[in-house]
């Protein structure tokens, strides 16, 4: 399942836009309120249909409160036909595109299930779950998508006790299990994990799948996590970040950003292989789907938001991914075609990740007013002193330019983006 | 602003015929090729995205938007800075261009990396020069806003490394083709001249340089002294 293209009409606070997802990954920017979250709900939506044929899975539907309402100044009138409508391919679909719709006519009715709005993808999620009814012995070879949103609740309540939630291998009922609103106190790794030797001893788990699930975090996190394992019915992590050594730690005591980061990790993975382990080592760098992340630089210091993308894309590379973010920093490790941009009044002439990042947040990301720092108050000295030298004498002295370029390197260094330009400057110092 | 000669206007040279520039884009290489790789107005040395400036603009005069008479070699930052600014008639005559004049003489660049007129210029003059500077807003400075227009950065850049090579050159220990070279990178051929324009071998050298298309400008004389055209 890959998603190219969603189309919105009167879908909470957007009249009627389109929205297209060149890349593999994507990250949506936009002031608030510009609809970065709508975008997510909508996906959900749209990703929610290949559920409507799957007993064992909740679909999500467009809700009461999903409808567009126009504020006439006296009332509130709500607008519709609500349309979320998608393209995308399947992999039963091969290179053809689908296009499926969910749409709700009118406040009181429910929403629309035609055949025609969504009867293919209905029927090739049936046709999976039939299949695994079917009692074959490669029934289990599935090639599920994973579909999984995470919220900005996704870590409330974050490594904690979640005794409750017992896993016991149903691949639909658990491979999706709350993937509308994933959240940490219901993530199944962890009874995954503690199960999976004995059933691995049985023959009901791909005894690869669980080195696979290690790899995954390490390739998710190859800078920082040093060790991992589990003991005792919890990830234990070391990781190494900024000198920073913090030995073999069970994962609740870890950082928020390192519980956020890597229980989402964790999570993916162990979905990833519990609708697709038949791939064994395969499991999760071939499984593919759609994860959708509200907020993904949740927690991270701002080191770790400059490769986070790319650490997920490592870890994940046939999943599709489309994330929101506030972080000029997470903008700037993005190619152009990676990138949504909400605001899109600015047409980018290069791609965010060969900008310096004062340039992503004001070319960017529209932020007026950047240089608070007292960049004013020293253009205007080292223009001052420029303007001295020049009105002292036409002809000026090597001692003169000297100063000149000196007070030029001043100015550059403030302004300058070119790396080039940077070590010219940093290497002329030294010379001097 | 260093002045450019665009030539004739451009023929098939199978037929003899005159090309059409219905999509003016075509253009575009014919320019480079004929007078460099530098924006006409600001100077930077464009490579891509680079546009068509079309003198008067094409949506009021669009008989004029395939007319090789009416075009400009331009960054995107001049190109757009320009828009729809309402053009003094005749244009010529209100304003100095780089391709009608020898703008060498007519505009000159501060310590401050900025265009300005000559102050050789009488005041007549120089309000005519200032007239466009204040179209392609070429005097647009840095300033706090966070403003993306990149040009007055770039030929600061452009001047620190002239006024470097020139301390080098009067210390004996850079050569001139090695300054040369380093202009023909950078773009901004006037700060180069004006950094060295009392030191006469490096002057003459940047002149002579095929990468600036001086020659056939008519703008120097024999002893590569700038001249009025």
């Amino acid at each position: 399942m890959r998603i190219s293209e969603l189309y919105l009409k009167n879908f909470r606070n957007v009249a009627e836009n389109k929205f297209r997802f060149p890349a593999d990954f994507t990250v949506v920017i936009g002031i608030n309120g510009r609809g970065k979250s709508t975008l997510l709900h909508a996906l959900r939506i749209a990703c929610g249909t290949y559920f409507l044929g799957i007993p064992d899975v909740r679909s999500r539907h467009i809700v009461e409160d999903e409808i567009r309402v126009v504020d006439n100044q006296r009332f509130l009138t709500p607008q519709t036909p609500v349309i979320v409508e998608a393209r995308g391919t399947f992999d039963e679909s091969g290179d053809a595109e689908v296009v499926w719709r969910r749409r709700r006519e009118s406040v009181s009715g429910g929403n629309s299930s035609t055949q025609a709005d969504v009867g293919l993808v209905r029927s090739l999620g049936k046709q999976k779950y039939e299949r695994m009814n079917s009692g074959a012995a490669d029934a289990d070879h599935l090639n599920l998508p994973v579909i999984a949103f995470f919220g900005t609740k996704r870590m409330h309540g974050a490594a904690r006790n979640r005794g409750e939630r017992r896993y016991a291998r149903r691949i639909f009922v658990e491979g999706y299990r709350d993937w509308f609103e994933m959240r940490s106190t219901t993530f199944l790794y962890e009874s995954w994990l503690a199960t999976f030797d004995i059933y691995a001893r049985q023959g009901r788990e791909y005894p690869e799948t669980k080195e696979v699930f290690f790899q995954t975090l390490r390739n998710a996190n190859p800078r920082y996590l040093k060790e991992v394992d589990f003991i005792d019915g919890e990830l234990w992590l070391r990781v190494e970040l900024e000198g920073y050594d913090s030995q073999l730690l069970p994962i609740s005591l870890h950082s928020d950003g390192v519980v956020t980061y890597m229980e989402m990790v964790a999570e993916i993975a162990c979905r990833c292989i519990i609708l697709n382990g038949y791939k064994r080592v395969q499991a999760v760098t071939h499984t593919y789907g759609v994860v959708m992340i509200d907020e993904i630089d949740l927690h991270l210091h701002p080191t770790w938001q400059k490769h986070v993308v790319a650490d997920l894309k490592n870890a994940f590379p046939s999943m599709q991914f489309v994330a929101t973010t506030h972080s000029p920093l997470i903008v700037q490790s993005l190619d152009r075609s990676e990138l949504l941009n909400l605001d899109a009044a600015v047409v980018m002439m290069d791609s965010p990740d060969e900008m310096p990042l004062n340039q992503v947040v004001t070319e960017v990301m529209g932020v007026q007013d950047i240089r608070s720092d007292n960049f004013e108050q020293r253009y205007l000295e080292s223009k001052a002193r420029l303007a001295e030298i020049s009105l002292e004498n036409g002809n000026l002295t090597i001692s003169d330019y000297e100063e000149v370029s000196r007070l030029l390197g001043e100015m550059l260094r403030a302004e300058t983006n070119d790396p080039t330009m940077r070590a010219y400057l940093d290497e002329s110092e030294n010379r001097a | 602003m260093r002045p450019i000669t665009k030539g004739d206007w451009p023929t098939d040279p199978h037929t003899g015929a005159s090309l059409n520039f219905k999509n003016w884009k075509k253009a575009i290489q014919i320019l480079k090729i004929r007078t460099g790789e530098y924006c006409h107005l600001c100077e930077m040395k464009v490579t891509n995205p680079i546009a068509i400036e079309h003198i008067k603009h094409k949506e009021a005069y669009p008989r004029l938007q395939g007319s090789w008479i009416n075009f400009l070699l331009s960054c995107n930052y001049c190109n757009s800075r320009k828009g729809q600014n309402l053009l003094l008639n005749p244009y010529r005559r209100h304003y100095f261009w780089p391709h009608l004049h020898n703008t060498l003489l007519k505009f000159e660049y501060g310590l401050d990396g900025l265009t300005h007129p000559h102050r050789a210029l009488n005041p007549q003059d120089q309000a005519r020069a200032q007239r466009t500077i204040d179209l392609y807003k070429l005097d647009a400075a840095n300033t706090s806003t966070g403003d993306v227009d990149q040009r007055h950065r770039l030929r600061l850049a452009a001047l620190r490394i002239a006024i470097d090579r020139k301390i080098e050159f009067e210390k004996g220990i850079c050569t001139v083709s090695a300054i040369v070279d380093s202009a023909v990178l950078s773009g901004f051929f006037a700060v180069w001249y004006t950094v060295f324009q009392h030191t006469i071998a490096v002057r003459d050298a940047l002149i002579d340089s095929p990468a600036f298309c001086l020659a056939g400008t008519g703008c120097f004389n024999a002893l590569h002294e700038p001249m009025d055209r």
